[in-house]
């Protein structure tokens, strides 16, 4: 692995190695190219709408929160935000659930039929998103689901399906089944044993693809546009989409509310990290 | 396991199913199957349908949009392997772990994670004609190449391309480390005893062992290029100016819910749905192929 070889090497060359220079100034200049779109936002955000006019890109001389204020209450940000909390929660823990449940089947059953099952799960994502848009819209018109969070909930879970179960899946059977053996010994029924055995053992794999759902879920624009017009019941990424267009000359506003929308999903990348990166290379590396 | 015990193993196995199976047919199955229907016929989405036989088709071959969008679409595809270049070159200095690597790595990841939505807004700020882009360019005199980036015909395919390799090269170079971790290291360590370098080393060592990993992102970005898009045109440019980033999936959204002309768009659908079919069976092999 790379992490023993890297202790070994460090271990033989202390000394600085003149030939990595360029390398790591170019490496800073991109660094430099993804961190400073980001610092520009949260500086324009925390300037009032006269300073930068003229002072677009210093540091702000009278810091304000003012932008974070309006933003959140008078564009609605809050609102907003609180609507994609209530949807991608719930979307989440569904989703957990449906998976493993899928994911233990698959792994730890026996029953005829069962790599077709598999196999048409994972194959169901040859269907692209856009080309279900419009019969699923008239659909969910007809189940009473537009503009109800109930509607946009029931998509993301079906989406978040094939990746999900395929992940647990591949998670569940790397438990050995004389765990399974041993609790049915001890009386257990199958929902028990999913429970008490297999979920507290797939902790990472359930926390990876809870992060994957939330980081997807919370950025989604299509979907969320379609199925919630209706600006009490609209998502965060809608609601920002549409600040673009209200907003346009005030751009200390606009930065202040993608700030605030992005907040959330970059907490959670600086706290898991590894586990999005783990679950995102699963089905390049094994 | 008696027999009475693996009887009762089905029973849950189907009951355990059941609600992802349920989920994937009223919302997935259904609804592909109702836009292929659909797109023989003439449907503004409020009224029934009629049917109108291959005419949507024929529209479809005649229409210089769904071209002009399937030719925008083919540049990204073409922008693919430079998508994927990028990533890998500098995934390999992070692999060598070269100082503040873990820090390099974050800051590529960074961009990964945010909305389309968010990555869409602040570009289109900071590619604006007064915006810091051209500030930037006039100061080291490059003035002259300083335009609306985004407004410029000529130039808002390809600022469009850019915006989106900034969003996802991080992601590439996550994938290629994984790639590069996989492999025994003893071949790296053994070409560079020999002295390949440059080229050589990235031509005859470093593509052939990370092939796999390769062709799964390549795949994975060209898929992607077809169908994910949607959220950084309608943000950035709106398929415009004119035609200029039309893609097909955007054609397919005005198309529905712009025009409501919901048959012509399952038309739409049901070619995007074989161009991009045969590219995702391919995926889905790949990843099979790993299951085994």
């Amino acid at each position: 692995m790379a992490g023993r070889s890297a202790e070994h090497r460090t271990g033989r060359h202390r000394s600085i190695r003149w030939g990595r220079v360029p390398t790591v100034l170019a490496l800073v200049g991109i660094s430099a190219t993804t961190i400073y779109p980001l610092l520009f936002m949260l500086l324009t955000a925390l300037k009032g709408r006269k300073e930068y006019l003229f002072n677009r890109y210093g540091l702000p001389n009278e810091a304000t929160l003012e932008n974070f204020y309006n933003a959140w209450v008078h564009a609605k940000v809050g609102h907003y935000a609180v609507n994609s909390s209530i949807v991608v929660a719930t979307a989440v823990v569904l989703g957990w659930v449906v998976c493993s449940l899928a994911a233990y089947a698959l792994s730890h059953l026996r029953f005829p039929g069962r790599r077709a099952i598999f196999l048409a799960i994972i194959g169901s994502m040859m269907i692209a998103p856009q080309v279900i848009l419009i019969p699923l819209y008239s659909m969910l018109i007809s189940l009473g689901l537009l503009n109800q969070h109930a509607g946009l909930i029931l998509v993301y879970v079906t989406l978040s399906i094939p990746f999900g179960t395929y992940l647990l899946t591949s998670y569940f059977r790397g438990i050995p089944a004389e765990m399974v053996e041993a609790a049915q010994v001890d009386g257990a029924n199958h929902l028990q044993i999913l429970r008490r055995v297999m979920v507290p053992i797939a902790r990472p794999a359930l926390v990876t693809l809870g992060i994957f759902n939330f980081l997807w879920m919370w950025n989604e624009l299509l979907f969320a546009l379609l199925i919630l017009q209706d600006d009490s019941v609209r998502t965060l990424m809608v609601g920002v989409a549409n600040l673009r267009g209200q907003y346009t000359t005030n751009i200390p506003l606009l930065s202040a509310g993608l700030f605030l929308a992005a907040t959330p999903v970059l907490v959670v990348f600086l706290i898991f990290q590894t586990q999005i990166t783990k679950g995102m290379t699963m089905g390049a590396v094994k | 396991m008696s027999l009475a015990g693996r009887k009762t193993g089905a029973v849950y196995a189907y009951l355990f199913l059941a609600p992802a199976c349920l989920l994937l047919i009223v919302f997935r199955v259904v609804p592909a199957v109702s836009a292929i229907g659909h797109s023989v016929t003439s449907w503004d989405g409020v009224t029934p349908a009629v049917y109108i036989g291959l005419d949507n088709f024929r529209e479809l071959v005649r229409d210089g949009v769904f071209w002009t969008a399937l030719k925008n679409n083919l540049v990204l595809v073409l922008a693919v392997p430079v998508w994927v270049l990028v990533s890998l070159l500098l995934a390999l200095p992070l692999h060598q772990e070269v100082p503040a690597w873990k820090f390099f790595r974050t800051a590529f990841f960074l961009p990964s994670v945010l909305s389309p939505v968010i990555i869409g807004t602040l570009f289109t700020a900071l590619l604006r004609h007064d915006g810091p882009v051209n500030h930037g360019l006039e100061l080291v005199g490059l003035g002259r190449v300083a335009r609306d980036w985004l407004g410029d015909p000529a130039a808002a395919l390809p600022t469009l391309t850019m915006v989106i390799l900034w969003g996802v090269f991080g992601e590439g170079v996550i994938v290629f480390l994984a790639g590069l971790a996989a492999v025994p290291q003893e071949i790296f360590e053994a070409a560079r005893l020999d002295g390949a370098k440059g080229w050589v080393y990235l031509r005859h060592i470093v593509i052939p062992s990370l092939r796999h990993v390769i062709e799964f992102w390549g795949v994975n970005l060209v898929v992607w290029s077809f169908t994910s898009l949607f959220a950084f045109v309608y943000v950035m440019t709106g398929g415009g100016p004119g035609y200029a980033t039309m893609l097909v999936e955007y054609q397919l959204y005005l198309q529905a819910f712009e025009a409501n002309r919901m048959g012509y768009a399952c038309a739409l659908g049901t070619a995007l749905f074989l161009m991009v079919f045969g590219l995702i069976l391919l995926q889905v092999r790949l990843m099979a192929e790993k299951e085994d």
